[in-house]
């Protein structure tokens, strides 16, 4: 069994609100074969109040990645999945 | 449109910093950092350098304070200065739009143009349809005369290179009423005589350049007045701003130091049942039709830009003014909140209604929710009035009214739901003063009705789907 991709959504309301409202419907109306390799969670805060980055933030095997847009997630996510597989 | 819009998170990032310094009691302080925190000098500037991107910033926030930008004296006033006077004095200033013009970008002029890309070619079909002998050719390139030129677009469509484009005023071609227009310095003005406060301007120019005024210093200092009871009424567009349920957001609401929260959704209950009974007895004394009249934005219209249509309109209020009614009634002392996704709510409020004390936006309260770090998913469920049912929940979307004026007085008449303000439905509003396409006609400003307002938070996708699921409940 390959290792799965773990993805961290910030469903925080700072996320919310600075654009991140769509993360978690982006990530859930992925296909079938791109949600098997992935092992979605979802947290309050990825700790953006410290950080000078913009959210909203999404965290990829333990990376955080910051101004994440519905599209980009899509894009990320694919290209995480493409690297495994 | 919401999301894609990085100049709409720039306001949003400067109200939950606003907020997030009024609740540490520190803006007096503080609002001077803002420019610089959010344009640092090692990030790339925006406009031509970092000075100019904080300057504008600087004007923007003094918007929020609740101050107008006109004069060049506000130049010598430093941001701390506004603060202090915004926490001091009750905001009573008139206009609820204003352009910020450092931030206009001063648009040319909407014309057609020929690009780089004219290769001069033999055809020239540019040339030879042109109505108004408008197109020359100037060093074997085609060239537009504008003081001839009538804006057909013709030379455009014909051009096999699409080598000549058109370059609009984004504000200017959204407002529905020709209300802003370009001065002679080339930024624009907004003729309040005209607008309808719909906010097709704000949400359209991509510069943020066009504001609204906000009322949140005044609406934290009630809140945090423990003398003063204070009460949010949240608009029935509400239930699809967050991913939570009704009951859910309304306690986050209260949870940012409301006393209680009602739902303007009960007012709406009190529209469709005057609304119903008038609609009937109009039909019985013979009227022709009858328009709603719950959207300010399209009242505003008839007043400003269609006289005609005003006999037509129901005297009914709007589920606002009943829901604040209700309240005042309970607690004659209390100030009332309104929470909605509009801009001509304000205006509605502060020229009719003396029930609503304050206006918020949804883009507003998302700011408290981040300031006070209330999640609405994580908010327990607050038990729901019963006396509201899915048809006064129902006015968030474009067809509720009209569902709800059905459900009341049967299936019997013909109705009409009119979805934005757009040439082709302005023209067919004033045409069915000699010829009405149907006896009840619903109208809203904004296409989908309220829960694609202006000023809402949620991207309109997961809006419409939350409001379908609190009304299938």
């Amino acid at each position: 069994m390959m290792e799965k991709i773990n993805v961290k959504i910030c469903v925080g309301t700072m996320c919310y609100v600075m654009g991140g409202a769509e993360l978690r419907d982006a990530i859930e109306s992925l296909p079938q074969n791109i949600l098997e390799h992935l092992n979605v969670s979802y947290s309050p805060c990825l700790g953006c109040s410290e950080s000078e980055q913009a959210p909203p933030f999404i965290e990829v095997n333990g990376k955080r990645i910051a101004g994440v847009s519905k599209n980009s997630l899509i894009q990320i996510v694919k290209e995480e999945v493409r690297n495994v597989v | 449109m919401l999301y894609d819009n990085f100049a709409m998170l720039t306001k949003r990032e400067l109200l939950i910093r606003i907020v997030k310094l009024l609740k540490e009691r520190n803006l007096v302080d503080g609002v001077k950092y803002i420019p610089v925190e959010m344009r640092p000098r090692n990030k790339r500037p925006i406009k031509c350098c970092v000075h100019k991107d904080r300057y504008i910033l600087k004007h923007k926030i003094i918007s929020i304070l609740g101050f107008e930008i006109t004069d060049e004296e506000i130049d010598l006033i430093p941001l701390s200065e506004f603060a202090q006077k915004a926490l001091d004095n009750k905001n009573t200033k008139e206009n609820i739009l204003s352009v910020v013009h450092e931030a206009c970008s001063a648009c040319m002029q909407s014309q057609y143009f020929v690009t780089n890309m004219c290769r001069g070619c033999e055809g020239r079909p540019c040339l030879m349809n042109c109505p108004k002998a408008a197109i020359s050719f100037k060093g074997g390139k085609a060239c537009i005369t504008q003081e001839d030129c009538v804006g057909c677009g013709l030379c455009s469509k014909v051009c096999p290179y699409h080598a000549i484009v058109y370059t609009p005023v984004p504000c200017e071609e959204a407002c529905p009423v020709k209300a802003i227009t370009k001065a002679e310095d080339g930024t624009e003005h907004i003729d309040k005589d005209k607008c309808i406060y719909c906010g097709k301007c704000m949400q359209t120019c991509p510069y943020g350049a066009i504001m609204e005024r906000s009322k949140i210093i005044d609406i934290y200092k009630s809140i945090t007045d423990p003398e003063k009871k204070i009460i949010a009424i949240p608009a029935p567009a509400i239930n699809g701003q967050f991913n939570a349920t009704p009951g859910q957001i309304l306690s986050a609401i209260k949870a940012i130091g409301f006393d209680e929260v009602v739902e303007v959704a009960l007012g709406a209950e009190d529209t469709s049942r005057n609304e119903a009974a008038e609609f009937e007895e109009r039909m019985h004394e013979g009227k022709p039709f009858m328009t709603t009249s719950c959207c300010p934005a399209y009242v505003g219209w008839v007043d400003k830009h269609a006289p005609m249509v005003k006999p037509f309109v129901s005297d009914t209020r709007s589920p606002m003014v009943y829901a604040a009614r209700r309240v005042k009634e309970q607690y004659p002392n209390a100030e009332v909140v309104f929470i909605g996704p509009c801009l001509a709510k304000r205006y509605e409020a502060e020229t009719y209604v003396p029930e609503v004390d304050y206006v918020m936006s949804f883009e507003e309260l998302g700011a408290f929710m981040v300031a006070y770090d209330i999640n609405p998913e994580n908010c327990e469920e607050q038990p729901l009035n019963p006396e509201v049912t899915k048809y006064g929940r129902g006015y968030a979307q474009a067809g509720g009214v009209r569902n709800a004026i059905v459900a009341a007085v049967g299936n019997g008449y013909t109705t009409l739901s009119v979805e934005g303000l757009d040439k082709k439905n302005q023209t067919l509003l004033k045409s069915m003063v000699k010829k009405p396409e149907a006896q009840f006609v619903e109208v809203m400003a904004c296409e989908g009705g309220c829960v694609n307002g202006p000023c809402s938070l949620a991207p309109l996708t997961l809006a419409k789907r939350q409001i379908k699921k609190a009304l299938e409940k």
